[in-house]
Protein backbone atom coordinates (compact mmCIF):
# COMPACT_ATOMS: atom_id res chain seq x y z
CA UNK A 1 0.00 0.00 0.00
CA UNK A 2 1.39 3.38 -1.15
CA UNK A 3 1.58 6.24 1.68
CA UNK A 4 -0.77 8.58 1.06
CA UNK A 5 0.40 12.27 -0.56
CA UNK A 6 1.88 15.05 1.56
CA UNK A 7 0.90 18.49 0.92
CA UNK A 8 4.47 19.05 -0.89
CA UNK A 9 3.79 15.89 -3.07
CA UNK A 10 0.41 17.31 -4.01
CA UNK A 11 1.34 21.25 -4.65
CA UNK A 12 4.43 19.61 -6.52
CA UNK A 13 2.30 17.32 -8.87
CA UNK A 14 0.03 19.93 -9.75
CA UNK A 15 2.80 22.70 -10.19
CA UNK A 16 4.65 20.20 -12.60
CA UNK A 17 7.17 20.05 -10.96
CA UNK A 18 8.00 16.24 -10.26
CA UNK A 19 10.01 13.80 -12.51
CA UNK A 20 7.66 11.75 -14.96
CA UNK A 21 8.22 8.55 -12.46
CA UNK A 22 7.08 9.96 -9.16
CA UNK A 23 4.72 12.15 -10.63
CA UNK A 24 3.18 9.02 -12.15
CA UNK A 25 3.19 6.98 -9.26
CA UNK A 26 1.97 9.84 -7.06
CA UNK A 27 -0.77 10.18 -9.59
CA UNK A 28 -1.24 6.58 -9.60
CA UNK A 29 -2.04 6.55 -5.60
CA UNK A 30 -4.02 9.43 -5.80
CA UNK A 31 -6.24 7.62 -8.45
CA UNK A 32 -7.29 4.98 -6.09
CA UNK A 33 -7.72 7.00 -3.18
CA UNK A 34 -10.76 9.23 -2.94
CA UNK A 35 -8.53 11.54 0.01
CA UNK A 36 -5.29 12.13 -2.04
CA UNK A 37 -7.44 12.93 -5.14
CA UNK A 38 -9.13 15.16 -3.16
CA UNK A 39 -6.01 16.99 -2.23
CA UNK A 40 -4.94 17.25 -5.45
CA UNK A 41 -8.30 19.04 -6.12
CA UNK A 42 -7.66 21.58 -3.43
CA UNK A 43 -4.41 21.95 -4.49
CA UNK A 44 -5.45 22.46 -8.45
CA UNK A 45 -8.51 25.23 -7.01
CA UNK A 46 -5.55 26.73 -5.18
CA UNK A 47 -2.75 26.88 -8.12
CA UNK A 48 -5.92 28.10 -9.98
CA UNK A 49 -6.66 30.93 -7.19
CA UNK A 50 -2.81 32.20 -7.66
CA UNK A 51 -2.94 32.28 -11.51
CA UNK A 52 -5.42 35.03 -11.17
CA UNK A 53 -3.72 36.57 -8.46
CA UNK A 54 -0.47 37.13 -10.58
CA UNK A 55 -2.37 37.73 -13.57
CA UNK A 56 -4.76 40.37 -11.62
CA UNK A 57 -2.03 41.77 -9.47
CA UNK A 58 -0.20 43.48 -12.44
CA UNK A 59 0.42 47.11 -12.34
CA UNK A 60 1.88 47.73 -15.46
CA UNK A 61 4.28 50.89 -15.25
CA UNK A 62 3.67 53.73 -17.90
CA UNK A 63 6.07 53.85 -20.67
CA UNK A 64 8.26 57.18 -20.38
CA UNK A 65 6.21 58.51 -23.42
CA UNK A 66 2.88 57.58 -21.61
CA UNK A 67 4.20 60.03 -19.28
CA UNK A 68 4.29 63.01 -20.82
CA UNK A 69 0.99 62.37 -21.87
CA UNK A 70 -0.61 61.54 -19.10
CA UNK A 71 0.56 64.39 -17.13
CA UNK A 72 -1.41 67.47 -19.10
CA UNK A 73 -4.19 65.36 -19.97
CA UNK A 74 -4.66 64.94 -16.19
CA UNK A 75 -4.44 68.40 -15.73
CA UNK A 76 -6.83 69.34 -18.81
CA UNK A 77 -9.36 66.74 -17.52
CA UNK A 78 -9.30 68.50 -13.68
CA UNK A 79 -9.46 71.72 -15.56
CA UNK A 80 -12.53 70.71 -17.69
CA UNK A 81 -14.19 69.04 -14.16
CA UNK A 82 -13.83 72.36 -12.59
CA UNK A 83 -15.14 74.34 -15.13
CA UNK A 84 -18.37 72.28 -15.91
CA UNK A 85 -18.96 71.99 -12.05
CA UNK A 86 -18.92 75.68 -11.33
CA UNK A 87 -22.59 76.70 -10.70
CA UNK A 88 -22.01 80.24 -11.54
CA UNK A 89 -20.13 80.00 -14.82
CA UNK A 90 -22.31 81.01 -18.04
CA UNK A 91 -22.93 78.61 -20.28
CA UNK A 92 -21.17 80.62 -22.96
CA UNK A 93 -17.72 80.29 -20.96
CA UNK A 94 -18.15 76.64 -21.02
CA UNK A 95 -19.13 76.44 -24.77
CA UNK A 96 -16.04 78.75 -25.73
CA UNK A 97 -14.02 76.11 -23.64
CA UNK A 98 -15.11 73.69 -26.27
CA UNK A 99 -16.56 71.48 -23.44
CA UNK A 100 -20.09 71.60 -24.47
CA UNK A 101 -19.83 68.60 -27.02
CA UNK A 102 -19.98 66.66 -24.08
CA UNK A 103 -22.66 67.86 -22.26
CA UNK A 104 -25.74 65.61 -21.47
CA UNK A 105 -28.48 66.74 -23.90
CA UNK A 106 -31.42 68.62 -22.72
CA UNK A 107 -34.75 68.34 -24.23
CA UNK A 108 -36.57 71.77 -25.27
CA UNK A 109 -38.92 73.44 -22.47
CA UNK A 110 -36.84 70.79 -19.92
CA UNK A 111 -37.20 72.95 -16.62
CA UNK A 112 -34.18 71.69 -15.10
CA UNK A 113 -31.71 73.05 -17.90
CA UNK A 114 -29.02 74.84 -17.60
CA UNK A 115 -29.85 78.21 -17.78
CA UNK A 116 -26.51 80.04 -16.80
CA UNK A 117 -27.76 81.89 -13.39
CA UNK A 118 -29.28 78.62 -11.64
CA UNK A 119 -26.87 75.86 -10.38
CA UNK A 120 -26.98 72.78 -12.44
CA UNK A 121 -29.53 70.15 -11.34
CA UNK A 122 -28.02 67.35 -9.29
CA UNK A 123 -27.66 64.81 -11.74
CA UNK A 124 -25.87 66.84 -14.56
CA UNK A 125 -23.81 67.74 -11.48
CA UNK A 126 -22.84 64.32 -11.02
CA UNK A 127 -22.81 63.35 -14.48
CA UNK A 128 -20.73 66.01 -15.55
CA UNK A 129 -17.24 64.78 -14.84
CA UNK A 130 -17.48 61.00 -16.15
CA UNK A 131 -18.38 62.12 -19.83
CA UNK A 132 -15.29 64.16 -20.52
CA UNK B 1 2.66 27.23 -32.74
CA UNK B 2 2.50 28.16 -36.62
CA UNK B 3 3.83 24.67 -37.65
CA UNK B 4 0.86 23.25 -35.49
CA UNK B 5 -1.23 25.50 -37.21
CA UNK B 6 0.18 24.59 -40.38
CA UNK B 7 -0.80 20.62 -39.57
CA UNK B 8 2.53 19.65 -38.52
CA UNK B 9 1.98 16.38 -36.63
CA UNK B 10 4.97 16.64 -34.73
CA UNK B 11 4.66 20.38 -33.67
CA UNK B 12 1.11 19.64 -32.37
CA UNK B 13 2.49 16.41 -30.40
CA UNK B 14 5.03 19.19 -28.42
CA UNK B 15 1.94 21.41 -27.49
CA UNK B 16 0.20 18.16 -26.19
CA UNK B 17 2.79 17.08 -24.23
CA UNK B 18 3.25 21.18 -23.13
CA UNK B 19 0.00 21.96 -22.08
CA UNK B 20 -2.04 18.85 -21.05
CA UNK B 21 -1.24 18.64 -17.39
CA UNK B 22 -1.91 22.49 -17.25
CA UNK B 23 -5.74 21.30 -18.85
CA UNK B 24 -5.77 18.81 -16.51
CA UNK B 25 -5.14 20.87 -13.65
CA UNK B 26 -7.67 23.38 -14.75
CA UNK B 27 -10.24 20.20 -14.56
CA UNK B 28 -9.02 18.86 -11.05
CA UNK B 29 -9.90 22.59 -10.14
CA UNK B 30 -13.48 22.74 -11.57
CA UNK B 31 -14.16 19.51 -9.16
CA UNK B 32 -13.33 16.55 -11.92
CA UNK B 33 -11.64 13.68 -10.34
CA UNK B 34 -8.18 12.71 -12.00
CA UNK B 35 -9.69 9.59 -14.44
CA UNK B 36 -12.34 11.96 -15.54
CA UNK B 37 -9.74 15.24 -16.26
CA UNK B 38 -7.23 12.43 -18.11
CA UNK B 39 -9.88 11.34 -20.34
CA UNK B 40 -11.20 14.75 -20.91
CA UNK B 41 -7.82 16.27 -21.55
CA UNK B 42 -7.14 13.40 -24.67
CA UNK B 43 -10.85 14.38 -25.65
CA UNK B 44 -10.15 18.21 -26.01
CA UNK B 45 -7.04 17.42 -27.88
CA UNK B 46 -8.77 15.20 -30.27
CA UNK B 47 -11.21 18.29 -31.07
CA UNK B 48 -9.17 20.52 -31.45
CA UNK B 49 -6.95 18.47 -33.63
CA UNK B 50 -10.10 17.91 -35.42
CA UNK B 51 -11.21 21.87 -35.61
CA UNK B 52 -7.46 22.33 -37.01
CA UNK B 53 -7.88 19.74 -40.23
CA UNK B 54 -11.45 21.37 -40.76
CA UNK B 55 -9.70 25.01 -40.83
CA UNK B 56 -12.19 26.41 -37.93
CA UNK B 57 -9.36 27.57 -35.74
CA UNK B 58 -8.78 30.92 -36.38
CA UNK B 59 -6.25 31.49 -33.28
CA UNK B 60 -4.32 28.32 -31.63
CA UNK B 61 -4.19 30.44 -27.71
CA UNK B 62 -2.54 28.11 -25.50
CA UNK B 63 -3.10 26.38 -23.15
CA UNK B 64 -6.63 29.08 -22.76
CA UNK B 65 -7.91 27.03 -25.65
CA UNK B 66 -7.11 23.74 -25.04
CA UNK B 67 -8.35 24.46 -21.05
CA UNK B 68 -12.35 26.22 -22.22
CA UNK B 69 -12.43 23.09 -24.94
CA UNK B 70 -11.83 21.19 -22.00
CA UNK B 71 -14.56 23.00 -19.45
CA UNK B 72 -17.22 22.65 -22.20
CA UNK B 73 -16.37 19.14 -22.40
CA UNK B 74 -17.02 18.82 -18.56
CA UNK B 75 -20.18 20.72 -18.68
CA UNK B 76 -21.23 18.29 -21.05
CA UNK B 77 -20.06 15.37 -18.63
CA UNK B 78 -21.90 16.94 -15.74
CA UNK B 79 -24.88 17.32 -17.30
CA UNK B 80 -25.35 13.55 -18.67
CA UNK B 81 -23.73 12.47 -15.71
CA UNK B 82 -26.94 14.50 -13.94
CA UNK B 83 -29.26 13.32 -16.27
CA UNK B 84 -28.12 10.06 -15.22
CA UNK B 85 -28.79 10.27 -11.73
CA UNK B 86 -32.25 11.91 -12.27
CA UNK B 87 -30.55 15.86 -10.35
CA UNK B 88 -31.41 19.08 -12.20
CA UNK B 89 -28.80 21.22 -13.78
CA UNK B 90 -29.64 23.63 -11.25
CA UNK B 91 -28.37 21.55 -8.25
CA UNK B 92 -25.14 21.26 -10.01
CA UNK B 93 -24.88 25.40 -10.58
CA UNK B 94 -22.48 26.74 -7.70
CA UNK B 95 -23.80 29.05 -5.46
CA UNK B 96 -22.89 32.98 -5.11
CA UNK B 97 -21.09 32.43 -2.02
CA UNK B 98 -17.94 31.07 -2.94
CA UNK B 99 -17.36 33.35 -5.60
CA UNK B 100 -18.07 36.18 -3.13
CA UNK B 101 -15.15 34.46 -1.08
CA UNK B 102 -12.79 33.42 -3.91
CA UNK B 103 -12.66 37.27 -4.49
CA UNK B 104 -11.84 38.09 -1.01
CA UNK B 105 -9.17 35.41 -1.09
CA UNK B 106 -7.70 36.69 -4.47
CA UNK B 107 -7.93 40.20 -2.71
CA UNK B 108 -5.85 39.04 -0.10
CA UNK B 109 -3.58 36.87 -2.36
CA UNK B 110 -3.10 39.97 -4.77
CA UNK B 111 -1.60 42.12 -1.85
CA UNK B 112 0.48 39.30 -0.51
CA UNK B 113 2.21 38.95 -4.07
CA UNK B 114 2.47 42.56 -4.44
CA UNK B 115 4.85 42.47 -0.92
CA UNK B 116 7.08 39.88 -2.46
CA UNK B 117 10.11 41.08 -4.05
CA UNK B 118 10.06 42.38 -7.81
CA UNK B 119 12.16 39.99 -9.26
CA UNK B 120 10.11 36.82 -7.36
CA UNK B 121 6.92 38.47 -8.38
CA UNK B 122 8.45 38.73 -12.16
CA UNK B 123 9.59 34.87 -12.05
CA UNK B 124 6.07 34.03 -10.54
CA UNK B 125 4.18 35.68 -13.41
CA UNK B 126 5.93 34.44 -15.96
CA UNK B 127 5.83 30.65 -14.33
CA UNK B 128 2.07 30.85 -13.07
CA UNK B 129 0.21 33.82 -15.33
CA UNK B 130 2.48 33.17 -18.67
CA UNK B 131 3.03 29.33 -18.14
CA UNK B 132 6.65 30.12 -19.39
CA UNK B 133 8.99 27.00 -18.49
CA UNK B 134 11.09 26.65 -16.16
CA UNK B 135 14.33 26.65 -17.74
CA UNK B 136 13.20 29.44 -20.02
CA UNK B 137 12.28 32.07 -17.66
CA UNK B 138 15.54 31.02 -15.96
CA UNK B 139 17.01 32.45 -19.14
CA UNK B 140 15.13 35.13 -19.50
CA UNK B 141 15.91 36.54 -15.91
CA UNK B 142 19.57 35.13 -15.87
CA UNK B 143 19.30 32.96 -12.60
CA UNK B 144 19.69 29.07 -12.62
CA UNK B 145 16.88 26.50 -13.21
CA UNK B 146 17.75 25.86 -9.57
CA UNK B 147 17.29 29.10 -8.15
CA UNK B 148 14.04 29.60 -10.24
CA UNK B 149 12.18 26.92 -8.85
CA UNK B 150 13.58 27.52 -4.90
CA UNK B 151 12.05 31.29 -5.78
CA UNK B 152 8.82 29.73 -7.07
CA UNK B 153 8.44 27.28 -4.16
CA UNK B 154 8.85 30.23 -1.97
CA UNK B 155 6.11 32.63 -3.49
CA UNK B 156 4.05 29.66 -3.37
CA UNK B 157 4.63 28.93 0.13
CA UNK B 158 3.92 32.79 1.30
CA UNK B 159 1.11 33.02 -0.96
CA UNK B 160 -0.67 29.89 0.20
CA UNK B 161 0.21 30.95 4.01
CA UNK B 162 -2.09 33.82 3.01
CA UNK B 163 -5.19 31.13 2.58
CA UNK B 164 -7.24 29.81 5.51
CA UNK B 165 -9.28 27.77 2.68
CA UNK B 166 -10.18 24.47 4.84
CA UNK B 167 -8.33 21.14 3.57
CA UNK B 168 -10.21 17.94 2.74
CA UNK B 169 -10.10 16.06 5.83
CA UNK B 170 -7.43 13.52 6.03
CA UNK B 171 -8.39 9.66 6.76
CA UNK B 172 -5.73 7.52 8.01
CA UNK B 173 -6.60 4.92 5.68
CA UNK B 174 -6.67 4.83 2.11
CA UNK B 175 -10.53 5.47 1.33
CA UNK B 176 -12.38 3.31 -1.33
CA UNK B 177 -13.17 5.55 -4.31
CA UNK B 178 -16.98 5.96 -4.49
CA UNK B 179 -19.02 4.80 -6.78
CA UNK B 180 -20.74 7.40 -8.61
CA UNK B 181 -23.75 5.05 -9.57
Amino acid sequence: MSPHLTDTDAAQWIAGTLAPPEADALEAHARTCTTCEALLQHEARVEALLGVAARQSVVRPLRPRARWVALPLTALAAALALLLLRPDLPASTAADAGVTASLPEVPAGDETHFDGEAPPPEAFQARAPFSL
Amino acid sequence: MSRARAGDRSAWGVLVERHTHRVRVALLADGLGLDDSRELAQATWVLLWEKQLRGELERLELPGLAIAQARFLAMDLRRRRARELDRDDEELAPSPAPRVEAAQTLQRLEAALRERPALQQRIFRLAVDEQRPHAEIAHAVGLSLQRVRQILWEVRRALRATLDEPKPPRSAALSPREDPS
